[in-house]
């Protein structure tokens, strides 16, 4: 019997059918499972990984990395503990054949269910160095079973309420089921060191979403693949199709996309990434990461075009770079932004956060929610932030942040902060100064033209004097005004008052001393009649 | 990559031509590397081993200068993209002639180019092409013109047809369309009345007349005619054959037979004298005296038109081949994985 006021304690479990939601796949996109094979290469090392998607078609992915590879014990382990791994974030070690540092990306070992969200078997081979075995397995995920429903198949799990009946009595969960056997390698290959996985009956609407073919029940939709011989030619045709690719067309142009923005990568050797360049030292610690991704024969890099920052018309404004800043305690972030005015394609536009070198989710438009209206300014800006520490505020599916976690907070205010007193500050001077260059070049072409009629040959030039000087300084027919004169500073409402003064100084129909008293009542009177009506 | 594709991608017969026909040509150009429009088998073998020989630059994951077409679209896309250490720098799906009437640009600034492989697997004019001109000889002959509109004064062409007689099915010939049979005899027919060397040395190979030649020696009937049938193209263009050889290659491990004609031509800068003849005038009145042509009957004669046949030459030439081959098979951008031992476990 309960008594009254006395607490009774329970433990608060989580149900099987969680879990095996959860088992069924956490990736939003397949570029994201992807993503979590790629951070696996990373993390044992490999300095490449190669990718065989089977484009158009994507019935069968391969994915090669030529990292440290497993053991067929260590193996079991990790798949019979999916989620339990041993290895933490932050985990440094040094590149096998290189001098650098590598610092691991650390996950849950959940790469498993990366896979078995793309595919329905897959075959994993895998060796590691100095010693002559390796092994096979064949991972079946048996959970599911295709049922067609209205003419789509669908991935489904069997009977699932008897599994779920069962699940209660059980401390794990079964998603599949895997079969193991062991290699023998030649002697000569005793150095050789990989893992290779063969994902095989790719699910059918993975299949569908990456191959197109959804868009094929649209009758009146004609579209034709695209072809990139190379990362740089598909990043042309990425901005060139940005919108039909936002709407769902070329998703194979999409997939690469997005691997190239996740991924480890360097940067391409082009415009501030150069180095010595602007941004050279971020490029060399991209470089410094010494890791490949190469996707059906193209070569990835961070989805910079050289375009970027070789167009006239829309040049690089400003760029601001903070390198090793402290954000948290102990916790250091690096980054830049790049102001320009049309940012194209509009998927850059935005701030990005990387977790040793892979991305959290995509650009980010609100700025980590930036809580200030900057209008179109944030759409001029694109940027990514390097941060130390944030693992702990990850979300599973290592795509968004914990946005309730303090050091994921700290990174919030530190950037914030940046935004606020250095970046848009800045952008907002530089405008101010281009509009009055703007309006002086408009004055100038006026004059100019207003000579003309009369064959005159009118000009004027802008000068600071200080305030003590008089606003026009006429010298023949050319004219030069003091930027430093009350009127004249200049401004659009101005405009047509400060062009006519300008033009009865120069026609000598007042001298340039009286024009200053007339300006001077001109802006009394405009005052009086303000305030009083 | 299916089956067929991985058994023409291993077959060392036509490894053996690539190198002993194609690549003996491209050494005539003198140049490296070289431009190179392929309608390639869906290995890509051709562009590694002329990559491999140096012919074709591989920079920065691309193979610079190489065209691809494919009308097989479900295969073509994984060879253009996964079966190289890297892409093709054009790869286009459609039919060439199509490709340039539509004037595509990705296509048409290429040209011209130094080397053209029009490697068809099918009849270059079959029992059910249009009556008057077929898509690959409409291939042919625009890219030809296309090569003279961007004056290019030297190139290699080869093409690649199938030859055999089929059996008759339901009534119709499945081989080569008689009108282009007719055509070619016609054009051999002219030949021989109007140039003196050709006739010479077309009685060496042949006894009787051109009926005869085709019954009796159908195969070197077929492949004069065919060159005779370029060399005009090429004249029409201001063409001449600086140079010409063939190979065959039976396939004759799987019925029916599939006899292949491997044509090779270097094709330089240079006029054709035309010949107007009352003699001519049912082969349409004017022909042209190549000289060029002669150079296959010399090769027939000669015995230098080399054949191959898979049950006779398949072992002989996987024992000098097979390990380059499977070398070229593996050159592909994925990270090599070394083979288990057998029995593994």
């Amino acid at each position: 019997m309960r008594k009254e006021n006395q607490y009774t304690d329970y433990a608060i479990e989580v149900s099987a059918r969680i879990l095996r939601h959860i088992s069924r796949g956490i990736y939003r996109t397949p570029a994201g499972a992807l993503k979590e094979l790629i951070s696996n290469a990373y993390d044992a090392g490999a300095r490449k990984v190669t990718i065989n998607t089977g484009y158009p078609t994507f019935k069968e992915i391969i994915v090669t990395d030529g990292g440290k590879g497993m053991t067929r014990d260590e193996f079991v382990k990790i798949i019979q503990n999916i989620g339990l791994s041993e290895k933490s974030a932050g985990y440094e070690f040094k590149i096998p054949g290189s001098n650098q540092k590598r610092v691991t990306i650390g996950h849950y070992g959940i790469g498993v269910l990366a896979i078995g969200q793309l595919c329905e078997k897959v075959t994993i081979t895998s060796k590691t160095k100095n010693s002559i075995e390796g092994f096979e397995a064949i991972l079946d995920f048996e959970q599911f079973e295709t049922k067609e429903i209205n003419g789509f198949k669908r991935a489904l799990i069997k009977d699932e309420k008897e599994i779920e009946k069962e699940d209660r009595e059980r401390e794990k969960f079964p998603i599949g089921k895997c079969s193991i056997r062991s290699l023998k390698y030649p002697k000569d290959n005793a150095e050789a060191q990989f893992t290779k996985l063969k994902l095989e009956n790719i699910r059918n609407p993975v299949q569908r979403k990456l191959s197109g073919s959804l868009l094929k029940e649209y009758n009146d939709l004609n579209v034709q693949r695209l072809y990139s011989a190379s990362f740089q030619n598909l990043l042309t045709l990425y901005r060139e199709k940005e919108d039909a690719i936002r709407h769902g067309q070329y998703p194979y142009e999409k997939l690469c996309w997005e691997v190239a923005t996740y991924s480890p990568v360097k940067y391409p050797e082009v415009g501030i990434f150069k180095p010595k360049s602007t941004l050279g030292n971020l490029g060399k610690l991209a470089n410094d990461y010494c890791f490949e991704v190469i996707i059906d024969g193209m070569e990835i890099t961070k989805p910079f075009e050289k375009a970027f920052f070789e167009d006239n018309k829309y040049p690089v404004k400003n760029i601001f770079c903070w390198e090793n800043e402290t954000y948290s305690k102990g916790k250091k972030v690096s980054g830049y932004l790049i102001v320009r005015q049309h940012i194209r394609p509009k998927s850059l536009q935005g701030i990005l956060v990387r977790e040793a070198g892979v991305a959290v989710g995509m650009y980010d438009l609100t700025f980590l929610e930036y809580p200030f209206h900057e209008a179109a300014k944030f759409e001029q800006l694109t940027g990514e932030l390097f941060a130390e520490g944030l693992s702990g505020a990850l979300n599973i599916d290592r795509n968004s942040f914990n946005e309730t976690d303090d050091v994921y907070l700290d990174l919030v205010k530190w950037f914030h902060g940046k935004l606020n007193k250095e970046v848009f500050p800045q952008i907002k001077k530089e405008m101010k100064g281009k509009i009055i260059e703007d309006i002086a070049d408009n004055i100038s072409k006026l004059i100019m033209a207003y000579g003309r009629r009369d064959k005159k040959d009118y000009r004027i030039n802008f000068e600071r004097m200080g305030k003590k000087e008089h606003l026009f300084h006429k010298k023949g027919t050319a004219l030069t005004v003091n930027m430093d004169h009350p009127e004249g500073r200049l401004n659009k409402k101005k405009m047509d008052r400060f062009l006519l003064a300008a033009i009865l100084v120069l026609e000598n129909i007042v001298s340039h001393e009286d024009i200053e008293m007339i300006l001077q009542e001109v802006t009394r009177t405009q005052k009086e009649i303000k305030q009083h009506g | 990559m299916g089956n067929i594709d991985e058994l023409m991608a291993t077959c060392p017969l036509k490894q053996y031509i690539r190198q002993n026909l194609w690549e003996t040509f491209i050494k005539k150009l003198n140049r490296k590397p070289i431009s190179y429009l392929t309608f390639y088998a869906p290995t890509i073998m051709d562009v590694k081993h002329f990559t491999k020989r140096g012919y074709i630059k591989f920079e920065e994951s691309v193979y610079k200068n190489v065209v691809g077409i494919t009308n097989d679209e479900p295969r073509g896309y994984p060879t253009a993209i996964g079966e190289g250490k890297g892409r093709l720098e054009v790869f286009k799906i459609g039919e060439a002639h199509k490709l340039i009437s539509s004037s595509d640009k990705d296509l048409i600034c290429k040209f011209p180019f130094d080397v053209i492989n029009l490697d068809y697997c099918n009849y270059i004019f079959g029992p059910n092409n249009n009556p008057y001109i077929s898509g690959n000889l409409k291939d042919i002959s625009l890219i030809i013109e296309h090569q003279k509109k961007n004056k290019c004064r030297e190139f290699i062409l080869f093409i690649t047809t199938r030859t055999d007689k089929r059996k008759k099915q339901e009534g119709k010939s499945v081989s080569f369309a008689k009108i282009f049979i007719d055509s070619l005899k016609s054009r051999i027919k002219s030949n021989i009345q109007v140039n003196p060397e050709f006739r010479k040395k077309y009685k060496v190979i042949f006894s009787g007349d051109i009926d005869q030649a085709e019954k009796l020696n159908y195969k070197d009937f077929i492949n004069i005619g065919i060159v005779k049938l370029i060399a005009m193209e090429l004249a029409a263009n201001g063409y001449v054959i600086k140079d010409c050889s063939a190979m065959w290659l039976v396939r004759d491990e799987v019925s029916p037979q599939r006899d292949l004609l491997h044509i090779a031509i270097h094709v330089g800068q240079g006029a054709v004298k035309k010949v107007k003849s009352k003699e001519l005038s049912q082969y349409g009145g004017v022909s042209y005296l190549e000289g060029g042509v002669t150079l296959i009957l010399d090769k027939i004669s000669n015995g230098k038109v080399e054949s191959l046949t898979e049950k006779k030459d398949r072992d002989k030439l996987n024992k000098l081949l097979g390990s380059y081959i499977k070398q070229l098979r593996e050159d592909t951008f994925e990270i090599k994985v070394p083979e288990p031992l057998p029995h593994g476990e």
